[in-house]
């Protein structure tokens, strides 16, 4: 089984973008448009990864954090943060909300793929 | 006897409020006003006096305790009635004031004469007066000293008059700007989100992970890249801008070393600079100072980029990095086509182009140099610009070593 990356991300473009991407490089991409089904797309895929937009419909992405750290099941997964948002205070905000690597838009899409193969849990 | 109410009371009451003057602290300009009129009317009491709805309040006052009376025993309510100076020569001869509390009682006024306060607008605010405990005359010089005292005080409220619509166009121009800064940084997220899109399908498509492409294809996708690229550079310059002005720039300093920076940069410039044969010449002495080395990097990149685009095929570009006196220095030379010396100060605003540019059809986007010196700005530090012995331009940034 290919280790599933989950991207919550509102824009369809980019979503599109991620999955081919990463599918290229051999993961499985589960997707997330909002705060609000973020939480139980993270639960019923259990992904290996979690590539986050901040801002998101139903609440940013440093609410989503938040509330991934109240499930043991979701506490672990690391979370790579992509935002358009001014770098500097997202990247720190992000990071003490528990991202694990951040990176600005726009991006080149090999640099997400780099961050993720980077973040995969050894078991994956 | 209480005054009547002027004609124009409620406008004259508007008039007096909009000034916001009533139970302000003394001023000294009203005081020597004040002191003025006791000097020169001999008078041991002088008060520069604003009749409110239901009192008199003393702004400037000499020879008195009290600031403040009710208008109904006000001298002055009967002053602003007229256009003239008001003059009582013994209070106990005329009956509008012989029962008076302050004739009768402390402190005993035997004697007044007061200057009404006329606005250009036509509205007797108060008075400037004078008062004695004992009968007495006064001389028309005086009454006319007295008179213009008053214009005096009048020019001194249209002065405040004028200072508070400048506060308040003052305060206006500010959330003007606040404004702007808000659209800027809004305007610069949302164009973000679809360059990311952008950038990121044809990056995709230029490693064919698409799909092979034609040579026209590939062509066309590099040229739609390289646009993407200069947009999103004119985006983040835009976005920094405006965080400079709205003061919500961090630096994330760290110690820094200068010349390894410059470094960096010549290589990364080196295949721009060869492809006009131009010569990068370095001169890198080891400076550690405390600083952004993104940010100090795209200073750097800022500078070099403009030498080389600037310059002539088979010309020299020198960058030098030393320190000099607790100050970091970088010197960036070329021998390109310089700036008029007019335009040297202004060449670091937003959006100013050198005429030698647009001569030479040399394109930009005018923020560069204004990114270099917000950022040399935030480090404490200086940019100046000057002509290069060779005809070109030298640039020259100091920063302090330390914060």
């Amino acid at each position: 089984m290919p280790p599933k990356i989950l991207v919550i991300d509102d824009d369809p473009d980019i979503r599109r973008l991620v999955q081919l991407e990463l599918t290229g490089a051999g993961y499985e991409v589960a997707f997330a448009h909002d705060a609000v089904s973020a939480m139980t797309v993270a639960r019923k895929e259990q992904p290996a990864v979690v590539v986050l937009d901040i801002g998101l419909p139903g609440g940013d992405g440093y609410l989503v954090m938040e509330r991934f750290r109240q499930f043991p099941a979701l506490e672990t997964i690391p979370v790579v943060v992509v935002t358009a948002r001014e770098r500097v205070e997202a990247r720190a905000k992000s990071l003490a909300a528990g991202a694990r690597a951040f990176l600005p838009k726009p991006f080149d899409p090999s640099e997400l793929r780099a961050l993720v193969d980077e973040l995969l849990p050894p078991e994956a | 006897v209480a005054a009547p109410l002027p004609a124009n009371e409620t406008e004259r009451l508007q008039a007096l409020r909009s000034l916001e003057i009533l139970d302000t602290e003394r001023e000294a300009a009203y005081d020597d006003i004040a002191l003025l009129a006791a000097e020169i009317c001999e008078a041991p009491i002088a008060v520069i006096n604003f009749i409110d709805a239901d009192r008199q309040w003393g702004k400037a006052i000499v020879g008195l305790a009290d600031t403040e009376a009710p208008r109904t025993d006000s001298f002055c309510a009967h002053t602003i009635c007229g256009e003239d100076v008001l003059v009582v020569r013994d209070t106990l001869e005329d009956t509008r004031f012989a029962d008076n509390p302050m004739v009768l009682d402390d402190p005993n006024l035997r004697f007044y004469a007061g200057a009404p306060l006329v606005t250009p607008e036509g509205y007797a605010l108060g008075t400037v007066c004078v008062a004695d405990r004992r009968p007495r005359e006064i001389g028309d010089d005086r009454l006319a000293a007295l008179a213009a005292l008053a214009r005096q005080v009048v020019a001194q409220l249209e002065l405040r008059k004028a200072l508070g619509l400048l506060r308040v166009q003052n305060e206006q121009l500010r959330e003007l700007d606040r404004m702007k800064d808000v659209f800027i940084a809004t305007a610069s997220h949302e164009l973000r989100t679809p360059l990311t899109s952008v950038v990121g399908f044809v990056k995709l498509l230029l490693r064919d992970r698409l799909g092979p492409l034609g040579e026209q294809q590939r062509e066309a996708l590099v040229a739609v890249d390289r646009s993407a690229g200069r947009l999103i550079e004119m985006v983040n310059d835009l976005l920094l801008l405006a965080r400079a002005d709205a003061d919500h720039v961090t630096l994330e300093r760290a110690p820094t070393r200068l010349d390894e920076l410059v470094e960096q940069s010549a290589q990364a410039f080196g295949p721009n600079a060869a492809e006009r044969s131009i010569e990068l010449d370095l001169s890198l002495h080891p400076v550690e100072l405390d600083a952004d080395p993104a940010k100090l990097a795209q200073l750097i990149d800022n500078l070099v980029g403009n030498a080389i685009k600037f310059s002539p095929p088979s010309s020299r570009v020198e960058l030098r990095a030393f320190s000099r006196n607790g100050t970091a220095v970088l010197e960036v030379e070329d021998e390109g086509i310089g700036i008029p010396e007019a335009e040297r100060r202004v060449i670091f605003d937003r959006f100013a182009r050198a005429t030698s540019a647009h001569e030479h059809e040399i394109g930009g986007t005018g923020l560069g140099l204004a990114v270099a010196k917000t950022i040399a700005d935030l480090h404490g530090g200086r940019i100046a610009c000057d002509a290069a012995p060779g005809g070109g331009s030298v640039f020259t940034v100091e920063l302090p070593l330390a914060d």
